[in-house]
């Protein structure tokens, strides 16, 4: 594997080189800090960004485009890491080396610029056929969240715990704020995404690499240089006391989750040792203390898990069930984690949830998609790269997975309780 | 061993049986970290009612899925997690309508890995307490599939279309039949179905073919089954008609939806076989229904609809296809549905750069060790066999004959479901 940066002055090019996929992926990543009021637009900027372009006015054009590129696929999509707002171009396809066509490879690394590069605009605003197919699908998207017990839950939870806080903010908004977008708005965020946000592009795969840059160079218009570099970290508050909601719903089951604050970590026990304490805590599947305690010892649930938002130095955990076992689980939970803190866990526990952080570490390098993505936060972030985690891996011992347990503060508690009809099978 | 080799692809599966009918297949790749150990059984959660020789059994709903649960536990208070745990392994199971699978990942010792999938599932350890436990967890997993909605209208559409097929139940059981299901069902359909000449192991990623097959073997070949009992499934006879034309039901979706099921009985294609069938409906549907068709284009233009999707499956003796569509408009949407539909068609052009595509798009089929792995597992349950000519049978595929296709397709009898919003 062969990492190289290209600055373009107003844009980089990372590639990343191997021989060990069939095929290509380019991201093309706009970031910027994340931002509440914002963060709704860009998404609907960058779903019809990737529906309709100049050349190819509606989604059917695009995707018969796609086709003639032997099945390439390019889409758009928004995320939130910590305080990091990204809207990322994804274009995936076969290696030109499996494909006879001369212009093959020129043609389907253009396609992503031809088409961002050039919207359906008219007058300075978006085709208003396009603009409310995304509308719809948006409006539908944010409504379904309901359908959700467990998204719904997290996400309400988040909420109660601070509705100011980057970590409760939502990508796509509410439906107000995509009610509030218009064509012409949108256009002046599309011109905002190429001044303001920094844009770099990462490309892995089995090609030539210098002939992939030269062909972004003379393709890719974005001649503002930005400068600017973004914390990820978000700064959560602690509480005194425990904030304890209970909602109402109407699903069959209900969802206990208990938000955590990770305080005083310094970055090696954040990127290493803190994975290994959740996963002997509840990432770990089966094996987990939480797992044994709510599942295999009380038969309370079919799963629980244990989520670790790094950037957000949060750790939440959840957990759908009868809504007569609520009080047990949250019980239980709590006791889980004080015998965590109190180090009741052995060295052959740690030892096998290193091997299986090793496994998972190991199983990432033979897949493109995280492949890049630890060189994205590599970049951002300064995150090892994956062969460099595996050695911290071994390096950690039990105090380190102490310390992790002592930072773990209480800070919410919510409950998204069951209809009245569903107690008691 | 012999190693069938996949014309046009430039991919080997080497493959293998042991003397008590266990199968093995195995791809090779030795550019990736990793291997994924699969074994499946064919049992699933439609085989609630089977014959062996004269005497017929009658099982409650789930019990195959309940099976696989229990599975895991090996001896008292040991179960095949705590092995994989320590191995750095990851181990999970899945039930389907007709098979059972188990599976392993990790990087490190596939052989060790590999003979111990072989050995939890193939040990019968079932103890009254440990049903017992795993039904509070069985039920609230039941649970979880009544609060998901996608799951709660899959399952109410299959039951308006077929009467008697058991794939109109919920492959978990409805939390009644997850308390009616006692050790003797558990010990009854481990011991008819889970029988090597009823299983098979698929091996994909890094490791030694050789090596492997050989362990197999031996691990095979010290363990003694009685011989396999063949059980026949037992089904009602279906009925050409849908078993409910139309329904309109509230359900916790936040949008309108409505769904269409078209029932064709496969015995209606004189010239197709299932392999064929899949493939020219995949391409007829595909250019009249997804994102390329002009179809899909206009309605969502016109704001009719804001999402559509479709699947199709084949259902011992129907081919099914099923349609979702996003729209408050029933009226209009399904007028328009039955005038497509009564008028299918592809044009050559569409037909020719879909085939090109999907020509192509094969060739990635054969990167990834899990996907790898789930092909090889249903060109087992489907065809019995590896397609190894499978390009050759896409290059082939013409436009003449999907006029054939397209005469033969009998399209009339469908089932409409309507989902309205709880509030």
């Amino acid at each position: 594997m062969e990492y190289k940066k290209f600055d373009c002055t107003s844009f980089n090019i990372h590639t990343i080189k191997t021989d060990k996929f069939k095929t290509t992926r380019m991201e093309i990543i706009f970031s910027d800090e994340v931002s509440k009021e914002s963060m709704p637009i860009y998404t609907f900027l960058c779903d019809i960004l990737t529906d309709s372009a100049k050349k190819y006015p509606r989604r059917k054009d695009i995707a018969i485009r796609l086709e003639e590129l032997y099945k390439a696929s390019f889409y758009g999509v928004t995320n939130k890491v910590g305080n990091l707002f990204t809207a990322s171009f994804i274009l995936e396809f076969i290696n030109p080396n499996f494909i006879p066509e001369k212009d093959y490879f020129k043609n389907v690394l253009s396609f992503p610029f031809d088409v961002i590069n050039n919207p359906y605009v008219k007058n300075k605003e978006f085709d208003i056929t396009n603009f409310n197919i995304v509308k719809r699908r948006l409006l539908e998207e944010i409504a379904s969240v309901k359908e959700s017990s467990d998204r719904l839950a997290v996400i309400s939870a988040l909420q109660k715990m601070d509705k100011n806080s980057p970590s409760s903010y939502k990508v796509l908004g509410d439906a107000e704020d995509i009610e509030k977008i218009t064509p012409s708005n949108l256009y002046t965020t599309y011109e905002n995404l190429f001044k303001h946000f920094n844009c770099d592009i990462f490309i892995i795969g089995n090609i030539n690499m210098e002939e992939a840059v030269n062909i972004i160079k003379e393709k890719f218009v974005n001649r503002v240089i930005k400068t600017k570099r973004v914390s990820l970290l978000v700064n959560n508050n602690i509480r005194k006391k425990v904030l304890e909601v209970k909602e109402k719903s109407s699903f069959v089951q209900s969802t206990l989750v208990m938000i955590y604050n990770i305080k005083n970590l310094d970055k090696d026990a954040k990127n290493v040792a803190f994975h290994i304490f959740n996963y002997l805590l509840g990432s770990g599947g089966i094996s987990s203390k939480l797992y044994q305690k709510l599942r295999t010892e009380n038969s309370l649930c079919y799963g629980v898990r244990s989520l670790y938002l790094k950037y957000d130095e949060l750790l939440i955990i959840e957990v759908s069930l009868d809504k007569s076992n609520v009080i047990l689980a949250e019980k239980l939970i709590k006791k889980c984690l004080k015998e965590m803190v109190q180090g009741d866990f052995s060295e052959e526990e740690i030892r096998d949830a290193k091997k299986n952080l090793t496994f998972s570490l190991k199983f990432s390098k033979d897949n493109n998609v995280s492949l890049l993505n630890n060189y994205v936060f590599n970049y951002f972030d300064e995150l090892p790269l994956i062969d460099e985690r595996i050695d911290l891996i071994n390096k950690v011992n039990k105090e380190d997975l102490l310390l992790c347990g002592k930072s773990l503060v209480l800070n919410t508690i919510y409950i998204q309780d069951a209809g009245d009809n569903n107690e008691g099978n | 061993m012999k190693e069938i080799k996949l014309k046009g692809l430039d991919e080997t599966i080497y493959t293998d049986e042991c003397s008590n009918g266990l199968k093995v297949y195995m791809w090779v790749n030795k550019k990736v970290n990793t291997f994924y150990g699969t074994l499946s059984v064919k049992y699933g959660s439609i085989y609630n009612k089977f014959k062996v020789g004269n005497k017929t059994y009658e099982t409650p709903k789930g019990v195959a899925h309940f099976l696989e649960h229990v599975k895991f536990n090996e001896g008292k208070d040991v179960t095949a997690h705590d092995f994989f745990f320590k191995m750095g392994a990851d181990t999970n199971a899945f039930t389907t309508f007709n098979y059972t699978n188990y599976q392993v990942m990790g990087s490190d010792n596939p052989k060790d890995n590999i003979i111990h999938l072989l050995d939890f599932v193939q040990n019968g350890y079932f103890t009254k307490s440990i049903v017992n436990n795993e039904k509070g967890i069985i039920t609230e997993e039941a649970k979880m599939g009544e609060d998901d909605p996608y799951n709660v209208m899959l399952f109410k559409h299959l039951d308006n279309i077929f009467a008697t097929y058991e794939h109109k139940y919920v492959i978990t059981g409805t939390p009644k039949d997850v308390k009616d299901i006692t050790l003797e069902n558990i010990k009854l359909v481990f011991n008819t179905f889970y029988h090597p000449e009823n299983m098979f192991l698929v091996v994909t990623g890094n490791f030694n073919p050789y090596e492997i097959m050989e362990a197999v073997r031996e691990n095979q070949d010290k363990k003694e089954f009685k011989p396999f009992k063949s059980p026949v499934r037992v089904r009602e006879k279906e009925s050409k008609k849908v078993n409910k034309e139309y329904e309109e039901v509230n359900i916790n979706v936040t949008n309108k939806k409505i769904k269409i099921g078209i029932k064709i009985p496969k015995n209606s294609f004189k010239n197709f076989d299932d392999l064929h069938k899949r493939l020219y409906l995949s391409l007829l549907l595909k250019a009249n229904f997804g994102n390329t068709s002009d179809f899909k284009n206009e309605l969502l233009e016109k704001e009719l609809i804001s999402n559509m999707s479709y699947m199709y499956e084949i259902f011992d003796d129907y081919l099914v296809i099923m349609f979702t569509i996003d729209s408050d408009y029933t009226k209009e949407i399904l007028d328009r549905f039955k005038k497509v539909l009564d008028n299918i068609f592809i044009e050559e052009n569409t037909f020719n750069r879909m085939k090109k595509a999907n020509i192509a798009s094969l060739i990635l089929e054969y990167e990834d060790v899990e996907l790898v792995n789930t092909s090889i597992q249903s060109d087992i349950l489907q065809y019995d066999h590896i397609l190894a000519d499978i390009k050759e049978i896409y290059e082939n595929l013409n436009y003449d004959e999907m006029q054939k296709f397209i005469k033969e397709l009998n399209l009339k009898e469908r089932s409409i479901l309507i989902l309205n919003p709880l509030n």
